[in-house]
């Protein structure tokens, strides 16, 4: 068959295209899976500088969706928060109460956990801004963190594990994370299985005979008695011998700004 | 006046990094779609640098969104074959 010579030429060129997208997205894969990692710290830090104007963003966001919520309704809202407040604050005074007696106890059994050694990072990035889940901190293995050491958001209140570790930066796999599984202990006694389930929501099963209720928690393995998960709503189907519970994490993973990582290495 | 669509995905791509990631997929499949395939390569190798790769579900991919760019540019190909085909018989 006798081709057209500008048809050939464009078939041609129509092939050296394909052939060179192909390079070019062979190049950029090697690039990405063998250096990608080692750079993607100083990348952060990069976009850490800009953090005051997604600030700004954030928070021009926020004030038109102000602007546009009704007064009456936020009224309403700012009352029931204030009767929260309250009913919080005596709740707390006896939390603060038990904690003192944990603290004591233990100090007699010679089990204090100030020997636990954690050091502070700040969160460089938060979801929305990054995918699965993921908290990027500003601090690596230069202070001493490495991979599996738990982040806590203070007080005792688990939020995941580190999951990379980079000279000057880190990544913070969230409980939440779809597809991420943990053990624990409902109301401290009930030993569960966790599963995320991706933006801050996790899910369990337990069966139907234990009584769990709306904010109940979740403690973490160990003597610490940290808490990992809050109870946010139960799914018990009648005639069913298991009962699913709905969890979020113990803070808002999109508000943090600082974390404390417990480091194991140095235990 | 011609579609900016170059620097419209761009501007997506750093509002994704900046506020919300899924930006960023919007901006690859912009890129894509108006055949700036090169960049849209390139965005999605970005992302998956930033990123990192999944860390437990998915985790098996390591750089979804250079496959995802990858699969976009192909469906994007294949589609527009299609359719020239189509047109071209509904001529004759």
């Amino acid at each position: 068959m006798i081709v057209p010579k500008d048809t050939r030429g464009r078939y041609r060129s129509r092939i050296s295209l394909r052939v060179f997208l192909f390079i070019v997205m062979v190049l950029v894969i090697a690039f990405v899976v063998f250096m990608g990692r080692g750079i993607s710290g100083y990348l952060w830090k990069g976009l850490a500088v800009l953090s005051p104007v997604t600030g700004g963003i954030g928070s021009g966001a926020r004030a038109v969706y102000a602007e546009l919520e009704s007064k009456p309704g936020l009224l309403a809202e700012n009352e029931a928060l204030q009767s929260q407040v309250a009913a919080l604050q005596s709740e707390l005074t006896d939390y603060n109460a038990v904690i003192e007696e944990n603290i004591e106890l233990k100090a007699q059994f010679g089990r204090l956990d100030s020997a636990q050694s954690a050091i502070l990072a700040g969160v460089i990035a938060a979801p929305p801004r990054t995918p699965y889940d993921t908290l990027e901190i500003d601090a690596g293995t230069d202070e001493g963190i490495s991979v599996g050491d738990l982040v806590s958001a203070g007080n005792g209140l688990l939020i995941g594990t580190v999951d990379t570790a980079l000279s000057s930066s880190a990544r913070v796999t969230l409980f939440s994370s779809a597809g991420e599984t943990q053990q624990g202990y409902l109301r401290g006694s009930t030993p569960v299985t966790v599963i995320g389930q991706g933006s801050g929501s996790l899910t369990t099963t337990i069966p139907a005979g234990i009584n769990a209720s709306v904010g109940d928690v979740i403690n973490f393995p160990g003597i610490a008695g940290d808490v990992s998960e809050v109870v946010s709503a139960l799914e018990a189907p009648s005639g069913n011998s298991f009962e699913t519970l709905y969890l979020h994490l113990p803070v808002d993973p999109y508000s943090l700004r600082f974390v404390s990582v417990r480091l194991t290495a140095a235990q | 006046m011609r579609f900016p669509s170059f620097w419209i995905s761009l501007l997506l791509l750093i509002l994704g990094f900046l506020v919300y990631w899924p930006l960023g997929v919007v901006a690859i499949f912009l890129a894509a779609l108006y055949h700036h395939f090169i960049p849209a390569i390139i965005y999605g190798a970005f992302m998956d640098i930033l990123y990192g790769p999944p860390p437990v579900f998915l985790h098996f991919l390591h750089i979804p969104f250079t496959l995802l760019t990858v699969v976009f540019v192909v469906v994007i190909l294949f589609a527009e074959r299609i359719l020239r085909r189509r047109k071209s018989a509904a001529t004759l």
